[in-house]
């Protein structure tokens, strides 16, 4: 089972805000996005206007709808009448404000039929399945078979024209499209984990649909309402056109607009005042309901991760909050061998309130040729961050600072276009969730071809023959039976080999590998590990890999960066980090461990969480969770020390590391 | 099957000869059989651990259980009372016995509810509950897993993957269940949160006594944690017994080959142990030939597959306590390597050809 796991997102302000305030539902929050649309707004009071003085008009309204004055014909708009009159002298102001109603009214009857049949149905069909959904489908194409204009003609032979009857059965007609949408989104909903939750506590069916299904059912719902309401309204202003259904003497639109059609060519300015309120109407109401449909969230669907930006940042937030102090760390010439130098990266996010809030702060490291870094530390220490920031990838609203360069070639200062010809042929990324990466719609073999493509161009054959020789490469054994495969048909470390093929195919110098393993089996994983040291002997790739998981850092790794809150804590070779840790994080992360622990006893454990980036401290970050911090760690910020060859550590008890005290007992060499 | 060493007294969940199979889409496609004949029993204040890869069918026996897959054949009691083919209905008077923790905290809570609602849920559902008191009892539950007492009032997008799997942990405590299946319950978490969440479910059993069906896929953490473990391979036990024995000496080929797989954070020990799993394993998986029908699912994997493997499935051969379906540990199987277990179980064994 893999961890469904959008693109991280830092978790700067929200939590405080969320901890007060009740988490929006999704419709909610699409109202609100809609309400920051003028043209929604201009809707919203056309249609608050024409309610309001539709229920006013006996106030309203200056003249008597049905008062004839045959003096008064076809007036054009004057002091005594504003819109004019039509061909027996009547106000067509005042007709236009009594005619809307009745009008108004009618049309809720088919919404509030269809709901009634259409959501109880679609949500017990939904949530049962089986045959009651086989049944209930049959019914409702039949119901979508039904040409509904003819049958609410008939119905109006029938009934004597009575409005509610008719109403009614156009109600009944469309709840087949209200079934099926609830329907549709509750089949959805029903597999969630919190629906199975209820559903092992023995709550009821009734309860569990109210309570967790239709929720979700809601926000798509009152949507379409609005897209049935319009409908409804100008099915209702056709079906007077043809003179059903309303009372030929009582104003109403529909006959306004029979009116004005009869003598459109002698006298059009008839049509021009009903044309406009029926368009503006009918308008309004189709643009609130599309509005909503498009800020309604579809499905809980990553984060897009966004090419950076690059807003202009105050120095403050450029810099980071704790300025690198390394002593008696000489800047080395630039190695021939480096192939990505990270110094001083600061990746920010924007706060609500405006600040300018790091996630990341300050983080140096450098990458040889044939290399692996491994980015090490709990969710929400900033190592995905950093990793992304050096692809130019960040979620949106992150920035970053500092410098990132690539074979001697600063990147954060490259335009967004040239960015996109680096990634990929000289920087790639493998991501965590290979299925994620994958477009399910196309075939490995179109999917990796437009990658060779975009990178190398070529023929069409010399793609064709370039995509099976990297399928090969990543040790797929029947090439010619996965490229032609579709994502849904491989397993999950099929998948994950076919995007490390992707992330080889512009024939990269780095590769930044965002936890490439975490949600894959143990056998694959090892597997994939096994894979990647395999190419990057092959193809002296420099590697820069995520993880929590320190036995992957034992596996896989040269150099460990252990990050806390932000910041890098120890570097170091992995064998030291591991087998002697000079900071007390990494001496916690590795006592976490379960390989070596004893059953029944509990496991050793840093107490506590990752204090989020609004509250890191200005001195040491970990001095709240450390065994070793004394007075002196809370003073005022840790400079990263040296604490021997190629090791440096933000402790300034880095001697006293548990482990490193134990060895210094037992007369070890450290 | 036989089921493992028998416990004493009645046991508090017996599973025979489980079956569960998914329909597959297609007209003649035969069924998918995500579990294919699992047997076993726990006692109270147990911990069982269930551990395979994806495929194994070990989430979809905690699943069963919670009558959230199709059962095809076989019984499952629990607490003396069959649950094979409960109803809907049947699952209030359950769930007081059986409860559980999801893998995903993100998914699990419903985003729309607050902490208060959701643990209030499964105490509403319980017949005899006392709603008056379930405030107070909402709070005891939220101390018992270390969370402020305020969070009743929060919605779960304030708090993080640990802390949701806390209130996770919460809800299937709060009607004091004598079973938890935890299903992945710890494999989202980083290795600190892991180590807090275990420690808080090994706490909590030990103040409660509650019995543990603990499902993962890293055999270190579930022997760490259970008493006994099943090897789980496309449905079917492979390796049963001890915790211990089996971390320390897997002696399923099946075993050996997850045993290895996983890392250990020492390079010069992992550099070993990845020696040991080229040995152990010869085929990728991407490799790998499809699992025979009848025969041994591991066959195709194995680097010590002969013809019995391919035609004939493996009884649950008595190994030191315990069961381990491979025919190199069942004398009469007619495998060419029959009886060499010791040499299998200490890495000498001759891979076949």
């Amino acid at each position: 089972m893999s961890v469904p796991t959008a693109a991280p997102v830092p978790e700067v302000a929200p939590a405080a805000a969320a901890t007060t305030a009740a988490p929006r539902g999704s419709f909610a929050l699409a109202l609100h996005k809609a309400l920051r649309r003028p043209s929604v707004l201009l809707a919203l009071g056309w249609l608050a206007l024409v309610i309001i003085s539709s229920v006013l008009a006996g106030v309203l309204s200056p003249h008597d709808p049905l008062d004839q004055d045959l003096t008064v014909r076809f007036q054009l708009p004057n002091g005594t009448y504003w819109l004019g009159t039509d061909e027996l002298g009547r106000d067509l102001f005042s007709r236009i404000l009594h005619g809307g109603g009745a009008l108004l009214i009618a049309a809720l009857i088919p919404l509030l039929v269809s709901f009634l049949l259409g959501v109880p149905s679609g949500l017990f069909v939904g949530y049962v399945g089986g045959k009651a959904d086989r049944i209930a489908d049959f019914i409702v194409n039949v119901l979508f078979s039904i040409p509904a204009l003819v049958i609410v003609l008939a119905v109006a032979v029938i009934s004597d024209a009575n409005l509610l009857i008719m109403t009614a059965v156009l109600g009944v007609v469309v709840s087949g499209g209200i079934f099926r949408l609830v329907r549709a989104t509750t089949q959805a909903s029903r597999d969630l984990l919190y629906v199975d939750a209820a559903r092992v506590s023995g709550v009821s069916r009734m309860t569990i649909l109210f309570r967790h299904i239709l929720p979700n059912v809601l926000g798509p719902l009152i949507v379409q309402g609005f897209l049935l309401y319009s409908g409804a309204f100008l099915f209702l202003t056709s079906l007077s056109f043809l003179g059903v259904g309303f009372d030929p003497e009582t104003p109403s639109w529909g006959r306004m607009v029979f009116d004005a059609s009869a003598r459109l060519s002698q006298r059009p300015w008839l049509m021009v005042p009903i044309g406009f309120v029926l368009i503006a109407t009918v308008a309004s109401l189709n643009h609130l309901g599309n509005s909503l449909l498009t800020t309604l969230p579809t499905s809980s669907r990553a984060r897009l991760l966004t090419p950076l930006k690059r807003p202009h940042l105050p120095s403050s937030a450029a810099r980071g909050t704790t300025p690198e102090m390394v002593p008696g760390r000489a800047k080395e010439p630039t190695h021939a061998d480096i192939a990505l130098v990270v110094e001083d990266l600061v990746v920010s996010f924007q706060t609500p309130s405006g600040a300018w809030q790091p996630v990341v702060d300050g983080v140096s490291f450098e990458v040889q040729r044939g290399q692996t870094v491994c980015l090490v530390g709990e969710s929400g220490c900033g190592k995905t961050m950093t990793a992304l920031a050096t692809m130019g990838l960040l979620p949106e609203g992150g920035t970053a600072a500092g410098s990132v360069r690539l074979n001697g070639r600063e990147l954060l200062t490259l335009s967004e276009k040239e960015m996109a010809q680096v990634r990929g042929s000289q920087i790639a990324l493998i991501s965590q969730e290979p299925m994620v990466a994958l477009d399910p719609c196309f075939s490995v073999r179109s999917q990796l071809g437009e990658v060779v493509k975009l990178r190398r161009g070529g023929s069409r054959s010399e793609v064709r023959e370039r995509v099976l020789e990297l399928l090969r490469l990543v040790g797929i054994p029947n090439v010619q039976a996965v490229a032609k495969s579709y994502p849904h048909q491989l397993s999950g470390g099929m998948a994950q080999r076919v995007c490390i093929a992707a992330a080889l195919a512009g024939d990269p110098s780095v590769i930044v590998a965002d936890e490439p393993t975490t949600a894959l089996d143990p056998t694959i994983q090892a597997e994939i590990l096994d894979l990647l040291r395999s190419l990057q002997e092959t193809l002296g790739l420099a590697v820069v890999l995520v993880t929590h998981d320190l036995g992957v850092v034992a596996d896989i790794g040269d150099i460990a960066a252990v990050m806390y809150a932000g910041q890098v804590v120890e570097l170091a070779p992995v064998e030291q980090v591991l087998s002697a840790p000079r900071h007390p994080y990494s001496q916690g992360l590795l006592d976490a461990m379960p390989e070596d622990a004893q059953r029944g006893e509990p496991l050793p454990t840093i107490a506590g969480v990752v204090p989020l980036p609004k509250d890191w401290p200005t001195h040491c970050r970990f001095a709240a969770r450390c065994p070793l911090a004394i007075d002196a760690c809370r003073t005022g910020p840790i400079p990263l020390l040296v604490v021997g060859e190629n090791r440096i550590s933000r402790c300034i008890r880095s001697d006293e590391s548990p482990k490193i005290a134990e060895l210094v007992d037992s007369g070890a060499e450290l | 099957m036989s089921a493992p060493k028998t416990e004493a007294a009645s046991p508090l969940l017996t599973v025979s000869d489980l079956h569960v199979q998914y329909k597959r889409p297609g007209w003649r496609t035969p069924p998918l059989k995500a579990v294919d004949g699992v047997s076993f029993t726990m006692a109270e204040h147990e911990t069982v651990g269930l551990v395979g890869e994806s495929g194994s069918g070990k989430s979809t026996i905690g699943r069963a259980l919670l009558g959230l897959a199709p059962v095809a054949g076989g019984q499952m009691i629990l607490n003396e009372h069959d649950i094979t083919h409960a109803q809907a209905g049947d699952r209030r008077h359950i769930a007081r016995d059986l409860q559980v923790i999801f893998q995903d905290p993100y998914g699990s809570l419903n985003p729309a509810r607050t902490i208060g609602k959701t643990l209030t849920e499964p105490l509403e559902a319980a017949a005899d509950a006392d709603t008056k008191n379930a405030l107070q009892e909402i709070r005891s539950l939220l101390t018992q897993v270390r969370l402020p007492e305020d969070s009743v009032n929060r919605y779960p997008n304030a708090f993080s993957g640990g802390q949701r799997q806390r209130i996770a942990i919460a809800r299937a405590m709060a009607v004091r269940p004598k079973l938890i299946v935890c299903d992945e319950a710890i494999s989202a978490l980083d290795v600190v949160t892991q180590a807090q969440v275990l420690n808080l479910l090994g706490q909590l059993q030990k103040e409660t006594g509650v019995a543990f069906l603990f499902i993962a896929h890293n055999l270190p953490v579930v022997s760490y944690f259970s008493d006994r473990v099943l090897v789980l391979y496309r449905g079917r036990i492979m390796e049963s017994g001890d915790a211990d024995a089996i971390h320390h000496q897997p002696a399923h080929p099946y075993s050996q080959a997850l045993r290895a797989a996983v890392p250990v954070p020492d390079v010069i020990e992992q550099r070993k142990l990845r020696q040991q799993r080229r040995e152990v394993v010869r085929v990728t998986t991407a490799q790998a030939k499809p699992a025979p029908e009848q025969g041994c699912p591991f066959a195709p994997r194995c680097p010590y597959a002969a013809d019995p493997c391919w035609t004939k499935r493996p009884i649950d051969a008595a190994y030191n306590g315990r069961t381990v379906a491979c025919h190199i540990f069942d004398a009469e199987s007619g495998h060419p390597q029959a009886g060499q277990t010791e040499a299998l179980v200490a890495g000498q064994l001759q891979p076949t050809a």
